[in-house]
């Protein structure tokens, strides 16, 4: 029972703050050149692994759909298919798992070191609001820089899956691409733009507000980031499933009206 | 006239009671140092004062205004105002030193990059850091990082100062230095100050009025000759500092 309470206390104090982050964004100056270095700093810190994840997503895709369409004889197909089930659901998923482990758990124990060593309260102190300061900017840079990390790490995988495609079921480069533009429509990647944007709300917001509430020394900041691994891990499934979920029904709607 | 009062403040954490109803006024322009043994509140009572640390009971008054009803909004100009250095510094890690002091002033939106630089720089060179300019504050010793706690408190021209044991940690000679700096600031302009420390030499070169703290609650309040001849033998063992006295039956 205890249990469960403390859930919904979580659950709810991240609602609250995630609100308390939207009103700061909107009633306060938020100065551009912070947001641009939070940007700047997500993308630097995950370029490589997204490029390392992005190329062998891509490439373990194709090698799995190509053994399945090759006894259908469908392998014409190959990039489209592959392509597609990477904008729509591998893509933002593994962007996501890849921001809350590398930069949700530096963002909370940066901010909890800023917490325990009274630097909030100092900022507080000196007549500025540490929302509009220290997290709105890095509420917005995690954010933004998914994007980012999606639409490059999409690229990677073509080109991971193209190499695959050629080695192990001889499509050639040409015929890898050929299909893309005919399965992946604007559809899926509207799919995939919002499941991405909304994993990496997730991930910003439970970051932030771990590391904004840490108290307890080095070890409150070392559970503050522990707390911040396992919430946005699930909080990310959960929002996968719900998302999938919405996008059904309003796809089910859409193709209703259509017809 | 009073500049900040506390009524019946009632101060936890957790379940621990820190401060017991305390009643305190603080006039303008004076300068209030508290005193007492470690661990029994002052810190807590100075953050109270401040507006940092929220009682679970009582009234704060900042500047005639009830402290707890305002809005972040409404307490923003009187933040402005107040300077403080915490015990323990919360110097801002990922800046340089020269930082640390015009980030205050680049929030104020009022200054330009030059006039910030300068400001910054004459404060640094009050405290005597100037050739630790671009160091971190990691990169400075422990009496640096007080100095440049203190320059960064004082960036904008507060009206009302707090100081958590600005000379802890410093040799005499640089101790004596700040305790006059701070006076000299103080009568250069005015301004009220709050300040924690336990050396008793300081307290009395420093204080108009002086305020001791034991088991959370304020023992006595009184001028340095009060204090000196309170007839209270706690008082007595404190600024003595005797080993044995009623102070060990406690804690
Ligand atoms: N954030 C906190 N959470 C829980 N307890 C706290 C917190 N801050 C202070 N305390 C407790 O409050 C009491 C008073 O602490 P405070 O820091 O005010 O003492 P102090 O008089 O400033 O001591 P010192 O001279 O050593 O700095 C201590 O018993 C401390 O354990
Ligand atoms: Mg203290």
């Amino acid at each position: 029972m205890k249990f469960l309470a403390e859930i919904f206390g979580e659950l709810g104090g991240t609602l609250l703050f995630l609100k308390t982050i939207m009103t700061t964004l909107v009633n306060k100056k938020i100065r551009r050149s912070d947001v641009f270095t939070q940007i700047w700093s997500v993308i630097i810190a995950s370029f490589p692994t997204t490029a390392m994840a992005g190329f062998f997503v891509g490439a373990i895709m194709t090698v799995q759909f190509a053994l399945l369409m090759n006894e259908f004889g469908a392998l014409g197909y190959l990039g489209g298919l592959s392509t597609s089930a990477t904008v729509r659901e591998i893509g933002p998923l593994l962007i996501a798992f890849m921001l809350s482990g590398k930069v949700g758990a530096f963002t909370s124990a940066e901010l909890g070191t800023m917490r325990v060593t009274e630097q909030i309260d100092a900022i507080r102190c000196l007549g500025s609001d540490p929302l509009q300061e220290i997290i709105v900017p890095r509420f917005i840079g995690i954010v933004i820089a998914s994007f980012f990390l999606l639409g490059f790490g999409l690229i990677m995988s073509i080109f991971g899956g193209m190499i695959l495609g050629d080695i192990f079921a001889g499509v050639n480069f040409q015929e890898y691409l050929r299909h893309i533009p005919t399965v992946v429509n604007p559809v899926s990647i509207l799919f995939g733009t919002v499941k991405c944007g909304s994993f990496a709300v997730v991930t910003a917001t439970v970051s932030t507000y771990k590391g904004f509430t840490t108290t307890g020394g080095a070890k409150g900041v070392g559970k503050a980031v522990v707390s911040t691994s396992v919430m946005t891990m699930i909080l990310i499934v959960l929002m996968d499933w719900f998302t999938s979920f919405i996008g059904d029904i309003v796809l089910q709607i859409a193709r209703g009206y259509r017809s | 006239m009073s500049i900040m009062s506390l009524q019946n403040v009632k101060v936890c954490f957790e379940s621990q009671v820190i401060l017991k109803s305390i009643n305190l006024e603080i006039k303008r322009g004076e300068a209030f140092v508290i005193i007492g043994p470690s661990g029994q509140g002052k810190t807590t009572l100075l953050k109270t004062l401040s507006g940092l640390v929220t009682p679970q009971n009582g009234k704060v008054f900042i500047e005639q205004k009830e402290w707890l009803t305002l809005s972040f909004k409404e307490q923003l100009p009187v933040l402005r105002k107040m300077g403080i250095l915490f015990q323990k510094n919360a110097l801002f890690d990922s800046f340089t030193c020269i930082e640390n002091i015009a980030f205050p002033l680049q929030e104020l939106g009022t200054l330009t990059e030059r006039e910030i630089e300068k400001k910054a720089e004459y404060f640094l060179d009050a405290v005597g850091m100037a050739h630790a300019r671009d160091l971190f504050p990691d990169e400075i010793s422990g009496g640096m990082q007080k100095r440049l706690g203190i320059a960064r408190a004082l960036a904008l021209d507060p009206e009302i100062i707090f100081y958590d044991d600005p000379t802890a940690g410093l040799d005499p000679i640089t101790a004596k230095k700040i305790i006059d700096l701070i006076i000299f600031l103080k009568n250069q302009q005015d301004s009220t100050i709050v300040a924690v420390t336990n050396d008793m030499n300081r307290a009395y070169q420093l204080a108009d009025r002086i305020g001791m703290v034991i088991d959370g609650g304020l023992l006595m309040t009184g001028t340095p000759e009060e204090t000196r001849n309170h007839p209270d033998l706690r008082v007595q063992q404190f600024i003595h500092g005797n080993l044995t006295g009623p102070l060990n039956a406690m804690t």
